[in-house]
């Protein structure tokens, strides 16, 4: 039992090590989620500033550990869960808070500091970016999406085989926790849903190549080709962990017709997971935000100019929403990977769409 | 080809992005039949609305730098720029003229305006390959 809690632990403090890393990850050209000329990113203030936020997560990250210890320790595994979930949740609230301070701090930073005057802010577009090769082809999802169709039909084939009961959740002693009652729909549960979410991994697959071209105007030629090399690298992420879970549906879709020692099953999910977290954030801390922890050269930087300052836009420094943009997506600002602009209904009409579909999906086949 | 606009000044991103492409057929960064971006993605990677793009794009194929294709989307103009005509050169002249008159003025002498416009000539080709 107390496996588990350690495994939790670790899941946690996979989680921390990205929310403590985040502002080293980030473009140098933005400090919580301000924009700053790049070469202040490494001036005394702002490394001081980066260290404070270390500090303060590592604390919060000390007492989280400690309470779920302390709280969880000899205890069953519904109470685990439960603790683990509410740790993580109010785990993320808080270190939200604390961005939220810390970027007002920088805010604040800015406001006094002398960088922007007599700075001009250019602006670079590549003609050609979308000749680049941005992402790898949505035809590597069919490596899963294949299997998935066979065994729809395999399923209805072997219809009379289906035991009565179709497992939905197990725990993670292989029992399960949550059941339907079989019928031709809800044995499809999980074909389907990995159907879906193979659709969904395209769908990101998509964006990827779609997103915002963002160019550091002190060095266009390089920066691009860190940014494609960036967008390619999550593609094949993408692709990766799409298959991967893809398979491990299909897997546990046998063990309705195969005895599988669930309980194996379920630890095979576990170490899946924490494989795919440690691969993320092995990928954030290689490439670093749009590419920019690949070959890092100091470059000589260009103090009359920076890259253009659309703070106005970004709501707490992560928000973007911005009415004259065209662009549903770009580049995160705290943190790796891509965001929508919120002033595009569009973007709204996508997430809600596919959040909805994940969620329904078992309700409406059950 | 990089277009590279400066968002603070004061010149309209319109205008600047007009010229940044004239200029990068003017250099051939930009060659007969080479592809644009579309008006969407454009405006997107700028993030200014598709209006701007799509005066820049109007303009450019009134003047014939570029096609607008609707299945090839915006191409620069296969067959290359019109030659220059008497007409054009009357317009040049003309644009020319108070610019001459206001560096008269300023007491400029013939030799330094012809060095002025040897410089910018140089450097409109100088910019390719600058990669700051």
């Amino acid at each position: 039992m107390n496996t588990i809690i350690l495994i939790l632990l670790l899941m946690f403090w996979l989680t921390t090590i990205s929310i403590i890393a985040t502002p080293y990850w980030t473009r140098k050209t933005e400090s919580f989620g301000v924009t700053i000329p790049k070469q202040f990113f490494n001036s005394p203030e702002l490394k001081q500033l980066r260290k404070q936020y270390i500090l303060t997560i590592g604390i919060i990250t000390i007492l989280f550990t400690a309470s779920f210890l302390y709280l969880s320790w000899n205890q069953n595994e519904f109470v685990v869960g439960m603790l683990f979930s509410i740790i993580l949740l109010s785990f993320l609230a808080i270190s939200f808070v604390c961005y939220v301070v810390f970027h007002f701090k920088m805010k604040k930073i800015k406001q006094h500091a002398p960088w922007t005057e007599n700075v001009s802010q250019a602006l670079i577009v590549s003609t050609s970016f979308r000749q680049e090769k941005l992402n790898y082809s949505n035809f590597w999802f069919l490596i899963s999406m294949i299997p998935a169709i066979i065994m729809i039909f395999f399923t209805l084939y072997n219809y009379d085989a289906v035991p009565n009961e179709i497992p939905l959740q197990f725990n993670f002693a292989g029992e399960v926790t949550s059941s339907v009652e079989k019928s031709p729909s809800s044995s499809l549960i999980l074909p389907i849903m990995q159907i879906v979410l193979t659709i969904m991994f395209a769908f990101f697959n998509t964006m990827i190549s779609k997103a915002k071209q963002q160019i550091d105007s002190n060095q266009p030629e390089q920066s691009l080709k860190r940014n494609a090399l960036f967008r390619r690298r999550w593609s094949l992420y993408l692709i990766v962990t799409g298959n991967t879970i893809s398979f491990l549906f299909l897997f546990i879709q046998l063990t309705l017709f195969f005895p599988i020692d669930t309980q194996i099953m379920s630890f095979v999910a576990l170490g899946i997971s924490i494989f795919l977290i440690v691969g993320a954030i092995f990928l954030s801390f290689q490439t670093g935000q749009g590419g920019s922890r690949l070959n890092r050269e100091t470059a000589a930087n260009d103090s009359e100019r920076m890259n253009r300052d659309d703070d106005e836009h970004w709501k707490l420094g992560i928000f973007y929403f911005n009415k004259e943009d065209p662009a549903l997506f770009l580049e995160k600002r705290f943190g790796v990977g891509w965001t929508i602009n919120l002033a595009r209904p569009l973007t709204w009409v996508l997430f809600l769409g596919i959040i909805g579909l994940s969620l329904f999906i078992p309700y409406i086949l059950s | 080809m990089f277009i590279e606009l400066d968002m603070t000044s004061e010149k309209p991103i319109y205008l600047q992005l007009k010229e940044q492409i004239i200029e990068g057929i003017a250099r051939r960064d930009l060659q007969p039949g080479d592809d644009l971006p579309s008006v969407r993605s454009l405006a997107a990677d700028i993030g200014v609305n598709m209006q701007t793009v799509n005066k820049v794009y109007q303009q450019l194929k009134q003047d014939e730098y570029i096609q607008i294709h609707r299945k090839r989307g915006v191409v620069i103009h296969p067959e290359g720029v019109p030659e220059i005509n008497q007409l054009y050169v009357t317009e040049l002249k003309n644009a020319l003229r108070p610019l001459l008159a206001e560096s008269i003025a300023r007491g400029m002498t013939e030799d330094n305006f012809q060095e002025t416009i040897n410089e910018v000539y140089r450097d409109i080709f100088h910019k390719e390959g600058d990669d700051k």
